[in-house]
């Protein structure tokens, strides 16, 4: 496989274009962008190269949501070239994408679906990782879903089919903490068990973000994941208690929709810093 | 192995069947759960064409808009991961969506829509040749890989500036069609700019081939009017490329 650099053990921030002319006036930019790979799959234009002058002032993560790597058809072969175009042309320091399906039969869904975890699907998940990193020639991270149901069919836990899959391919992962929150209350679990049983060896990059809390018609909490606010307390205290753990690692906020001014988001990212210096200092 | 497929179908259909072999362990029914990957999807898609087509929502209104998007959504869901192809799918099911007709020129005005989207992320122009030699007449052009020409018998240019936000909504004195000609100019930003019959029909013989000076005399024996100085302008405003003609350039 190509060598790549690595993302640094900082803070980075989800890129939205609107912040991109206070990004780059910005004395201390983020350590690292991240960018859905499929908003960049145009032959050209301006978006193409605020990427690239991102990347000169910054490491550069590309987040697939559109591969369906746990889709039942074979890998979009198209979709799956224009990533590999899409690394060639920014070499961004690492890809992921999601345990999860999102086009079955042709249609896109444009939705992280979940799935059942049974032998099965660990051999249709492990065999298009394997496709996607032959294709790109560089190693994955695959990221853990927030989910909403689960199903009969399911004969292992999340965290062991995790373990399953980087142990057949190789690839690394991506922890996605307020993903565990919004499962752990969704589906009666502790989120700290959830945390104890993941394969953290494996982790080499952390997405935090924020999710709304809702109640179902019994009155339970019912969280969804939504991208639109602030990184919750729960999950930057459990952020904190995994690099305790880990030691730094690349960390992401996440803030897709209801997108804020940028010293908010720049002042989260600040926060996430102040915990992985922290944690460097006392290491 | 669960049903897939019937997961799939009930993701779009509102009406049918929860997949079987659902499970949840705390609190509301398999029914709610599901319905926030079902919301996830439509409103997701419907928001996406709302951002997308700025304009045609302000037409019609938000309620309207998301009604109609709803019916495209459900009847013609994307076939790829990368949405902006889905947008250009949008002004196609408008010429074909019987409550829009009510409208004549909202797929029009969708189409500029959809162009600018284009243009957005269409490629850059490889390194401008720009040869000119003395015979101007005999060159040929080929148009920035931005421009799309948006034809309608609609004002569709003023109707669009209107709603985009770009300048009042005022009655329209002079009912008569405009010409589109969306780009992306040199500062990156995109530009829709209302052309004559004349410069449209100028501009598709340059695309079809033909030089400069055939294409201005038959656009001028079509139309009758023909500003050639104005076409050449636009040309240079819109990052055309000029060559000497070579006759391998025909494209």
């Amino acid at each position: 496989m190509t060598h790549h650099g690595h993302l640094p053990p900082r803070a980075g921030v989800g890129f939205k274009p609107a912040h991109f002319p206070e990004i780059v006036a910005a004395a201390q930019p983020p350590a690292f962008f991240e960018v859905h790979a499929e908003n960049y799959m145009g032959a050209g234009g301006p978006s193409h190269r605020q990427l690239e002058r991102l990347h000169a002032i910054a490491a550069l993560s590309v987040h697939g949501v559109g591969l369906s790597i746990g889709g039942d058809a074979p890998l979009d072969a198209d979709h799956l070239a224009a990533l590999a175009r899409l690394c060639e042309r920014h070499q961004p320091e690492c890809f992921s994408e999601h345990l999860a399906w999102s086009t079955h039969d042709g249609a896109f869904f444009n939705d992280l679906l979940p799935l059942p975890y049974t032998r099965a699907t660990l051999d249709r998940v492990c065999a298009h990782i394997d496709q996607t990193q032959t294709v790109l020639r560089r190693r994955m991270w695959l990221e853990n879903p927030a989910t909403y149901l689960l199903f009969d069919a399911s004969e292992m836990s999340e965290t062991d089919f995790l373990r399953a899959v980087v142990r057949r391919t190789g690839c690394g992962l991506l922890l996605d903490i307020n993903n565990v929150v919004v499962c752990a209350a969704n589906h009666g679990f502790e989120a700290r068990d959830y945390l104890a049983a993941f394969p953290l060896d494996a982790v080499q990059e952390i997405h935090l973000a924020g999710h709304d809390e809702q109640r179902d018609e019994h009155g339970h909490a019912l969280l969804v994941d939504t991208h639109d606010r602030p990184v919750c307390d729960d999950v930057w205290r459990l952020y904190a208690e995994v690099i305790a753990t880990t030691g730094p690692l690349p960390t992401l906020i996440e803030w897709d929709n209801d997108v804020p001014a940028w010293s908010v988001l720049a002042r989260q990212a600040e926060r996430a810093d102040a915990i992985l210096l922290r944690e460097a200092v006392d290491a | 192995m669960h049903n897939r497929a019937a997961f799939a179908h009930a993701l779009l259909d509102a009406d049918a069947p929860l997949p079987q072999g659902l499970r949840v362990r705390v609190g509301a029914s398999a029914e709610a759960r599901f319905a926030i990957y079902r919301n996830n999807v439509v409103s997701g898609l419907i928001d996406a064409l709302a951002e997308s087509f700025p304009a045609t929502l302000r037409i019609v209104g938000e309620a309207f808009f998301r009604a109609m998007a709803q019916v495209f959504v459900r009847s013609a869901p994307p076939r790829s991961p990368v949405l902006r192809t889905f947008a250009q799918g949008f002004p196609v099911f408008l010429d074909a969506f019987p409550p829009a007709q009510e409208i004549a020129c909202l797929a029009d005005v969708a189409r500029i829509e959809a162009a600018r989207i284009d243009a957005w992320h269409a490629a850059d122009a490889s390194a401008c040749t720009r040869t000119m030699s003395d015979d101007v007449i005999a060159a040929r052009v080929t148009l920035h890989p931005s421009a799309r020409l948006v034809l309608s018998p609609h004002p569709i240019v003023t109707i669009w500036r209107a709603n985009a936000g770009a300048s009042d909504v005022a009655p329209i004195e002079d009912w008569t069609a405009e010409q589109a000609l969306v780009f992306r100019d040199a500062n990156d930003a995109i530009q829709v700019e209302s052309v004559s019959g004349a410069v449209a029909m100028f501009l598709q013989h340059l695309q079809d081939g033909a030089t400069l000076g055939e294409a201005a005399q038959r656009a001028m024996a079509q139309a009758g009017e023909f500003d050639l100085t104005n076409a050449l302008l636009l040309l240079i405003h819109s990052q055309a490329d000029f060559h000497a003609d070579t006759g391998a350039h025909a494209s």
